[in-house]
């Protein structure tokens, strides 16, 4: 891991904001990735500032130093595979029941419900999150995927494994 | 006999006293491609890099490895496919297309036959960065390989195509391709693949046979395939072996194969890139990922990369030379076979990839505004602004004698020809257009269109015989080389293909 990082300023949020998915190059591996980042123009607003190159114009021949903070690193699609399978893990032993509170949802999924669309509001609430969740984070479903086929997150494939 | 492998191209080199190998550690990290930009620049021995600094590593750099000798590009590549020493250019020129001309089939063998198999690395083994791929140019935009042959799926062919484009290192499993639309492969990809939704199979094989390396510089005809164009090349079958994750065939003596697929609907950083202008070249593009699935490689896998950029000028590199020794013999036979008597179709030494010189007889008028009308719109003309027409008679890899043609028979008024204005399509990796004029890039041409153009600068009438008869010049330069110089600096003292040089 270097103590220096690269970016373009095509990759900076438009408006300022301290904390931010950036995708950003190790100075020394070379290693392009993505992870979450406080940035900052004066190191003294972060707590392990590193500084940021960060290149610009159209031969990205121009350049200015700010400070970046790695928060946590995720891949290139922005899932943070480690808490996926944290979280996996901790519902093994953990209640499944979601709990919210919302008159308005409420009224518009007992409507699906009486007009027959769904049987339950609990079960319109399932299939209508993991429909959003398919189109709108599909990379977060096949991480979760990812992380249900591997067999050592598999309670009963592992009693199996220390029994053999 | 041609040789099969890039071990034994580079073994070849190495007893004629144009390898030199550096033991101590040199890093990927722009040490080892300065050192080989010096080499290019200075005409001096091709440089192997056997340690690798902070990287523990059995892989080994090669820098340049087909770069030929300045006065004589075309001599390495000579003895790689096993002609004699001392050939002409014009000779060189004949005797390739002469093989061009008989393609052979490839073979293929078993896995454990391979050599480019000695070690495979799937699932969890596989890991890009733990190859030293060179960081070349200060201010690229990651690390590259750029000296390979990407193999990809053709429904018109048996063995698929082959061709070339740069490919930069993201992680220890993606890495972005340029993929600029217009070309083949990048087609088969946008306007294939992509639109279904499908993961493209690719493969990206790394320090292949030299003839393999030489056919992603040539214009196959589509449906032709770049395997059979190869063994030609070699005057001998080139052989395959199957892919370990999907149905692609790959070169079998590789080096290294990187196995994956080019995800669809996908995009990350390319560039900017140190490009063969010799100029830091942007913008960063968005382009197609490619994801490896599997390694497999030779021991100790030797890999090349090019330092693009320094084979303009006197300089010379890999590519300025593959374009030389194997797209100019290509482009001859692809220019006879419509049906145009080309002597000869020569890239321009010094000018990277933008000029071509043509010696053709011209036995109608109007015949060569047929001919540069032919090749802009049938070739893949983006990187190629003008061409050189020039009689028969002149040796298109003599730059004075191409000079002398210019500077006697181009008349200004009348010999220089534009084809329109803003009409031709342009790669957008040229220096000329701003930012602006190339538009996204994302994908394919410039925004912008430019100009192509020819210069006529053949005689216009009768040809004045100035020159002696094959056989005095011949003897003339004997009686010099017995004098004392240097033999090489003549390049008519062999036969060439039956009549006197």
């Amino acid at each position: 891991m270097s103590s220096h990082y690269i970016t373009s300023t095509d990759h900076l949020p438009e408006e300022a904001q301290a904390e931010t998915t950036l995708q950003i190059t190790d100075a020394q591996t070379k290693r392009i990735f993505e992870t979450r980042v406080r940035i900052a123009k004066d190191p003294a607003e972060l707590t392990d500032p590193e500084p940021l190159t960060i290149v610009a114009g159209p031969h990205e021949s121009v350049s200015e130093t700010r400070y970046v903070e790695l928060l946590d690193e995720t891949d290139a699609t922005g899932i943070d595979h480690e808490l996926v399978a944290h979280l996996a893990a901790e519902q093994e032993t953990a209640s499944n029941i979601l709990n919210t509170r919302s008159d308005d949802l409420k009224v518009l999924l007992q409507y699906l419900v009486e007009t027959g669309e769904y049987e339950s509001t609990a079960d319109a609430l399932r299939e209508v999150a993991f429909d959003h969740l398919a189109t709108e984070r599909p990379a977060l479903l096949d991480a979760y995927a990812e992380v249900r086929r591997e067999p050592d997150d598999d309670p009963l494939r592992r009693v199996l494994g220390k029994q053999e | 006999m041609a040789v099969n492998s890039l071990r034994e191209y580079l073994d070849l080199l190495d007893t004629t006293g144009w390898l030199r190998s550096f033991d101590q550690p040199v890093s990927w990290d722009l040490e080892a491609s300065a050192a080989t930009m010096l080499a290019n620049i200075r005409d001096g021995p091709v440089p192997v890099f056997e340690s690798i600094a902070g990287i523990e590593t059995e892989s080994k750099l090669v820098g340049d490895p087909y770069r030929g000798p300045q006065t004589r590009p075309w001599d390495h590549f000579a003895q790689a496919l096993g002609f004699p020493s001392g050939l002409s250019g014009c000779t060189y020129y004949d005797r390739v297309i002469a093989r061009l001309n008989r393609t052979k089939a490839p073979r293929t063998v078993a896995s454990h036959r391979a050599p480019c198999k000695e070690t495979v690395r799937t699932g969890t083994e596989v890991d890009l960065l733990s190859f030293p791929w060179p960081y070349i140019h200060e201010g690229d935009g990651g690390r590259y390989s750029n000296h390979h042959t990407i193999v990809a799926p053709d429904p018109d062919t048996e063995w698929g195509t082959w061709s070339s484009h740069r490919m930069m290192i993201h992680d220890s499993s993606q890495a972005s391709l340029l993929l600029l639309a217009g070309e083949q492969v990048p087609n088969r990809y946008y306007y294939d693949y992509e639109p279904r939704g499908e993961p493209m199979p690719v493969a990206v094989v790394i320090g292949a046979e030299p003839t393999v390396e030489s056919t992603a510089d040539m214009w196959i005809p589509t449906g032709r395939s770049e395997a059979a164009f190869a063994g030609g090349l070699k005057n001998a079958p080139v052989d395959l072996v199957q892919c370990e994750t999907n149905d692609l065939y790959v070169p079998a003596t590789a080096e290294l194969v990187l196995e994956g697929h080019v995800r669809p609907d996908d995009r990350l950083d390319e560039g900017p890139f140190g490009d063969y202008f010799g100029y830091m070249n942007g913008p960063r593009r968005s382009m197609p990922v490619f994801e490896v699935d599997a390694i497999t490689h030779r021991h100790e896998p030797r890999l090349p990369f090019c330092v693009e950029g320094s084979g303009v000028g006197y300089g010379q590199n890999s590519t300025s030379t593959l374009r030389l020794v194997a797209a100019g013999p290509d482009a001859t036979v692809g220019l006879r076979a419509a049906g145009f008597d080309v002597a000869m179709a020569v890239p321009w030494r010094f000018t990277s990839r933008t000029v071509w010189v043509i010696a053709t007889d011209r036995p109608y008028p109007g015949y060569l505004h047929e001919l540069a009308n032919f090749i802009f719109t049938t070739w893949g003309m983006l990187h190629i602004d003008f061409f050189v027409f020039v009689d028969a008679a002149v040796d298109p890899l003599d730059p004075r004698a191409v000079l002398t043609a210019i500077a006697l028979e181009a008349d200004p008024d009348a010999d220089f020809h534009q084809f329109g204005v803003e009409r031709m399509p342009k790669v957008p990796l040229n220096i000329y257009q701003t930012p602006d004029e190339k538009g996204s890039a994302d994908v394919g041409t410039s925004k912008a269109k430019t100009a192509k153009a020819y210069i006529d600068a053949t005689t216009d009438g009768d040809a004045t015989d100035t020159t002696a008869t094959a056989e005095t010049r011949k003897r003339a330069q004997e009686r010099l080389v017995e004098a004392g110089l240097d033999a090489a600096r003549f390049d008519r003292l062999d036969e060439r293909e039956g009549k006197s040089q």
